[in-house]
């Protein structure tokens, strides 16, 4: 037999279902553009029935719960591909500041210093006696020579500055495990109520969106047994090259540690674990990017690297100095009369043009103890015109013997050495820097590439999701005028209720 | 599957920024008037437009060496003009001298002006151009002709040598005094290494020309020389009958003498001038082989920045074409996403 009220209560039931419905309606419609939102359902059933006579009579709503709208599966997904577009991205990015420290096809890059520098050698031939024509050849070589070194310094601060990125991105890493960790916890303290944590649950999705872009992780969620309540007890967890970086409430943090030094003796960062020695080898995002990019040697299957190019413009360096000054190709073989063989008007012989450092001929070729050695010393970062020549315009060696100073033949020799095809493998000095930057390009558009069909896949793998979780506000709206007419009737039907009331209790009692 | 407003909006956003990278792309296209901004742009377009730059660039720097070869070439050839005139009139007094009818007065006036059409021949032999001395050979700075005084007589000296060492001198000279100043000097004669000194001047890739005439190629490096012929005319008109000649195809050298006969000595200018044709022949070629070269370079000059623009520079139309479509295809995306962004169910609901 059911309370005299009970026609109120199932009313009342109705209002609050209705009304919990509007609030998670509302709730949608102003969390549309909230980052990571996902909408929320109100998830009702009939309450239990009572039975009048012999038949049951319903008691109206009853919300068990107001659900959050996600695949998990969509999820995974995501963070499976958004690494791959960390790094592409990253490596695209660092690419294109290359090819603006290269800055070809320019009027300023290596390509038209050499080509100033050729003319001033043809000029000279032309007129070897000329100091204006001397003036200019120092000029260009020296031009030559600043152009290599500030290209290599800006390739080597590129690399410092990527190494701080790793660090900041360490960190980064840090504070988002940090983060997740204490969200596990509320969530888990949340839930042990009974309660729904969504918000908390989006908000440690959006992390691990972010931080699956910087570096290659796994996350689930994985049962670790049974709650007192019957529930499944449920941990969190991240891992990281097969350790956790969160489990559960707790979370380990990764350290950058000094690694290796680069060419110049700066530090360069490796990551490791805090409580172990375990290295951290970044198998993707913008940490594998920033790592490719810091150390690829372009060798054994390594990306190709800052170092890959710094290599590159030493071995122009070393090459091209040894051929100008000696005649020596890259295979070690004298082809013809370089600078040290030729005589300047003063009569002097055996001058390097291009040593390091501004060190003089004598102190050059007594760096290493043999030729070879001495030139392994050059680097694109420390070439220079020797100081023999800058301090002393005589000193070029444009004549083939001692005393004529009309005798143009070493100056046409070298001349013939800057134009030969047997310099390097790829040809002639043009070809060669031709060659590194055509790769450069190469890279380049490789990269991009890749990073615009991973933008394309991960913003197909967001679309799927938002499919799913983001918020329709045609849908919600339509929701809300369904929800206000059953708020409405309910509120009705408590109008009717009353009249009841009235009745039975104010007529019948008089 | 469910469409909800972020996808549109996201959508929107994605499409709309396509566009906009690609009208940018176009715009930058059209602001620098060249395809290629960076490498990977168009790695095989940046290394062609490279190479073509160092092309150009030499092609450039050969033409200014062809234009230099041929200034060096024209004062050259203003020697040589100068040299026949000098021979030509010398001819015309030598012919003038050895008629009977003339005076010793006479002969001192035609002594006087063949002495000074000798002095006429050093300064020629000393031409220099843009400062530098073309006839000595690498010897650029250094004056290659003078007259020096000696116990036997004036002598030329060639670049701090002895032109011609041999002789002629003068038949009253003693044939001791000769042996002692042929041997005293026998280091000062020309050797292999003053001779064959091309200056050679890069006009392209693989061709070369040289600019330089030597002086011994012109003006002999013995008794038959120009100036040979010069001195035995001033001894016959000094009056000398006779003039000696070291021999050194004997050891040791010793002193030949010859009849001294003005008549002969016509033969002897002849060949001078024969000598002077042929250097001038040589010349002439060599100066029609450079302006040959500067026909080619300024082809290939042509060949190659067009060459360059095809490669690297955008067709204008063309970018106009594409900047136009492509913004309005801009437009129109932005058009359709302010459509699809703003209505909703919202703006129905009253």
């Amino acid at each position: 037999m059911a309370s005299t009220f009970a026609g109120l209560a199932i009313s009342a039931n109705g209002l609050y279902a209705s009304q919990s419905a509007l609030y998670t309606t509302n709730s949608n419609i102003s969390n549309a553009d909230t980052p990571g939102y996902s909408r929320q359902v109100v998830n009702q059933t009939n309450g239990y029935a009572f039975s009048q006579g012999n038949v049951m009579i319903g008691t109206g709503p009853e919300v068990v719960s107001v659900d959050r709208m996600r695949d998990e599966y969509i999820d995974k997904k995501y963070w499976a591909e958004n690494p791959s577009l960390g790094e592409w991205e990253t490596k695209s990015n660092i690419l294109l500041e290359i090819e603006g420290i290269f800055a070809e096809p320019s009027t300023s890059g290596i390509n038209s210093v050499m080509s100033d520098f050729y003319s001033a050698l043809e000029v000279l031939s032309t007129n070897p006696t000329g100091m204006a024509e001397r003036a200019l050849l120092l000029q260009t070589g020296t031009a030559m020579c600043e152009t290599l070194n500030d290209t290599a310094q800006k390739l080597v601060d590129l690399q410092q500055q990527i190494n701080n990125d790793i660090n900041m991105k360490v960190n980064e890493i840090n504070s988002i495990g940090d983060q997740i960790a204490k969200l596990n916890e509320q969530i888990y303290e949340l839930e042990l109520t009974g309660a729904n944590a969504n918000e908390l649950r989006d908000e440690r999705d959006l992390l691990v969106d972010e931080l699956s872009k910087i570096i290659e992780i796994q996350a689930e969620e994985v049962k670790v047994g049974t709650l007192p309540n019957g529930q499944a007890d449920t941990k969190f967890q991240i891992t990281l090259n097969g350790h956790y970086l969160v489990n559960g409430s707790s979370s380990n943090k990764l350290e950058t540690y000094n690694a290796d030094t680069s060419s110049t003796g700066q530090p360069l960062y490796g990551i490791k674990w805090e409580d172990s020695d375990i290295v951290v080898d970044p198998k993707g995002g913008e940490l594998k990017g920033c790592f490719d990019l810091r150390d690829g040697t372009g060798e054994n299957s390594e990306y190709k690297g800052i170092p890959y190019y710094l290599e590159e413009l030493d071995e122009f360096a070393r090459t091209f100095a040894m051929a100008f000054n000696e005649g020596v190709y890259g295979d070690g073989v004298k082809y013809s009369e370089g600078h040290a063989d030729g005589y300047g008007l003063d009569g002097s012989t055996g001058t390097r043009f291009f040593t390091y450092d501004n060190m003089s001929s004598d102190d050059f070729m007594a760096s290493g103890s043999d030729m070879e050695s001495a030139y392994d010393n050059i680097t694109a970062l420390n070439i220079s015109v020797s100081s023999d020549v800058e301090n002393d315009l005589n000193k070029i060696a444009a004549s083939s013997k001692s005393g004529e100073e009309g005798n143009n033949e070493n100056i046409k020799s070298i001349i013939d050495i800057c134009n030969d095809t047997k310099m390097f493998n790829q040809g002639s000095a043009d070809d060669y820097i031709n060659s590194v930057l055509t790769t450069l390009g190469t890279e380049n558009q490789h990269a991009t590439g890749k990073m615009n069909n991973e933008a394309n896949l991960v913003q197909q793998i967001e679309y799927t999701r938002l499919s799913v979780s983001s918020v329709s506000i045609d849908e919600e709206m339509s929701n809300m005028v369904r929800y206000q007419q059953t708020y409405e009737a309910a509120a009705k039907m408590i109008d009717v209720w009353k009249e009841i009331y009235e009745v039975t209790i104010n007529e019948i009692g008089g | 599957m469910r469409v909800t407003n972020s996808m549109l909006s996201q959508n929107v956003i994605w499409n709309i920024n396509k566009n906009l990278t690609y009208m940018n792309e176009l715009n930058i296209q059209m602001a620098t008037g060249k395809k290629i901004q960076k490498p990977s742009d168009d790695p095989v377009c940046t290394a062609k437009s490279l190479e073509y730059r160092t092309y150009i660039s030499q092609i450039e720097q050969y033409e200014k060496n062809a234009e230099d070869a041929l200034g060096w070439m024209k004062v050259t050839e203003q020697a040589l003009d100068g040299i026949e005139d000098v021979i030509g009139r010398t001819r015309e007094l030598t012919v003038q001298a050895s008629s009977e009818s003339l005076s010793e007065s006479d002969y001192e006036v035609i002594a006087i002006e063949i002495e000074q059409l000798e002095a006429q021949l050093i300064e020629i032999g000393n031409y220099s151009y843009a400062g530098r001395y073309v006839f000595g050979g690498y010897g650029t700075n250094t004056l290659p002709f003078e007259v020096i005084d000696t116990p036997v007589g004036d002598e030329i000296m060639y670049k701090d040598s002895y032109l011609s060492l041999g002789g002629p001198y003068a038949g009253s000279v003693e044939d001791d005094e000769i042996l002692a100043f042929y041997s005293a000097n026998e280091d000062k004669i020309l050797t292999e290494d003053d001779k064959n000194q091309d200056i050679m001047y890069n006009i392209g890739r693989s061709s070369e020309v040289d600019v330089n005439v030597e002086g011994y190629e012109i003006f002999g490096d013995d008794e038959k020389g120009i100036f040979g012929t010069f001195q035995k005319i001033e001894m016959a008109l000094a009056g000398e009958t006779e003039y000696k000649v070291v021999n050194d195809s004997v050891s040791p050298p010793v002193v030949e003498t010859y009849e001294l006969e003005l008549t002969e000595l016509l033969e002897d200018l002849d060949e001078n001038l024969n000598q002077v044709l042929a250097v001038r022949a040589d010349l002439g070629a060599k100066m029609s082989y450079v302006e040959l070269t500067q026909n080619r370079l300024s082809d290939e000059y042509v060949t190659y920045t067009g060459l360059m623009s095809m490669n690297e520079d955008v067709d204008m139309a063309e970018v106009a074409m594409e900047l136009a479509s492509a913004q309005s295809v801009y437009e129109a995306s932005l058009a359709a996403g302010s459509k699809i962004i703003l209505p909703s169910l919202a703006d129905f609901i009253t």
